[in-house]
């Protein structure tokens, strides 16, 4: 466990970043701790050879001057550039083309519709409606009667009048 | 009137001097001129640090070509962003982390690329170790193939902050200014970074 917690400052203890006293703890730690004392080894070896990656850079001045300016001198152009790209962009253009067509099908529809054509979709909502009024009795207000008929009267007296006389029979 | 520019003058040297006191007098005015829109100025700052910029662009890339594109646009960004420099961190912190964000982009870029089929990678950085071909053999030593390759199979954070430290060697603080963290941050991933290298590099038979 105290090896762990030790082991977690090993890097800072190799670039001497630590506070005097945990510095003097990964000291005496290191006396007895081999593992801890190899990767320590290892940390300095690494360094030595991340260092060797260095490399003569080439002079950079020339192109970033010339690159400086590039983007100064054509600002406008720059914004032209990237405008007209964006217009002809394949989506853009597929777009623009296809809400085009759906407008002007659109303005044709519109301008062509003819005005009576409401009166004759009144007209047939009229008849339909008046044709199914007359075919249920319980919407109508004209045709049959909501009486249940007189046959059914009758038969229905006659069975009330024989249980009646059952009845009284007894 | 004389009185007056001189008591300016005093002033802005005295705010500069107070949040900045890590840039040469001759760097703070290099950095006053560029703001200036002075292109000379800019010209003697890119060779001042185009060795460090250059260097840790290829620690973290792994290739010259892509180094040295990442390098340039870091000068032209430093250029076009000078005024957002106000003198509250060290000068070359700030360039450095314009530097890392560069490479980010680059290896964005490169990941994009893969995954194109109609592109061909031919700017391919690292090289496994048993697909090095002789003429890149004889650009590199072996060793620091060997290097380069185990690098790449850290995390692209890990080796930064390798870079940063051994290569560059900043302190901590200057680490945490450019990486934009806290010190706890760089304290842990520096010891991170430095096991798994360890870890790569034990792999490979020295
Ligand atoms: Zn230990």
């Amino acid at each position: 466990m105290k090896h762990q917690r030790i082991q977690k400052h090993l890097s800072a203890y190799f670039d001497n970043e630590l506070t005097s006293v945990l510095r003097k703890k990964v000291d005496e730690h290191l006396r007895v701790c081999q593992e801890c004392t190899e990767m320590l080894e290892d940390f300095k070896v690494n360094r030595g050879r991340i260092a060797e990656l260095v490399h003569p850079a080439p002079s950079l001045k020339d192109a970033v001057l010339a690159k400086i300016r590039e983007t100064e001198n054509a600002p406008h152009e720059n914004f032209l550039s990237t405008l007209r790209r964006w217009v002809f962009r394949p989506i853009t253009v597929g777009t623009t083309a296809f809400s085009t067509v759906c407008l002007v099908v659109a303005l044709y529809f519109f301008t062509n519709t003819p005005t009576p054509q409401y009166d004759e979709l009144l007209d047939f909502y009229f008849e339909v409606h008046t044709q199914e009024v007359a075919n249920n009795p319980l919407k109508s207000n004209v045709a049959t009667p909501l009486n249940t008929p007189a046959t059914d009267t009758e038969d229905f007296g006659e069975g009330t009048d024989t249980l009646l006389d059952l009845f009284f029979e007894d | 009137m004389s009185v007056i520019s001189h008591t300016l003058n005093m002033e802005t040297y005295s705010e500069i001097a107070q949040v900045e006191e890590f840039d040469s007098q001759q760097e703070r005015e290099l950095i006053l001129r560029c703001q200036e829109r002075d292109t000379a100025a800019m010209g003697t700052l890119v060779v001042q640090y185009q060795h460090w910029v250059y260097n840790i662009a290829f620690g973290i890339l792994g290739h010259h070509e892509d180094a040295e594109d990442a390098a340039q646009d870091a000068f032209l960004s430093v250029w076009q962003n000078i005024d957002n420099f106000q003198f509250r961190s060290r000068f070359s912190t700030w360039l450095y982390r314009i530097v890392k964000n560069k490479c980010l982009n680059v290896i964005d870029q490169r990941k994009r690329r893969k995954t194109d089929p109609m592109e061909i990678d031919d700017s391919q950085p690292w090289v496994p170790l048993d697909t090095v071909t002789p003429e890149k053999e004889a650009l590199r030593t072996e060793q620091s193939e060997m290097l380069h390759a185990a690098l790449d199979r850290l995390k692209e954070s890990y080796r930064t902050i390798l870079i940063l430290r051994e290569l560059r060697e900043l302190s901590y603080e200057e680490i945490a200014e450019v990486l934009n963290c806290t010190l706890g941050r760089v304290k842990s991933r520096l010891h991170e970074a430095r096991k798994a290298l360890r870890t790569e590099l034990e792999r490979i038979d020295w």
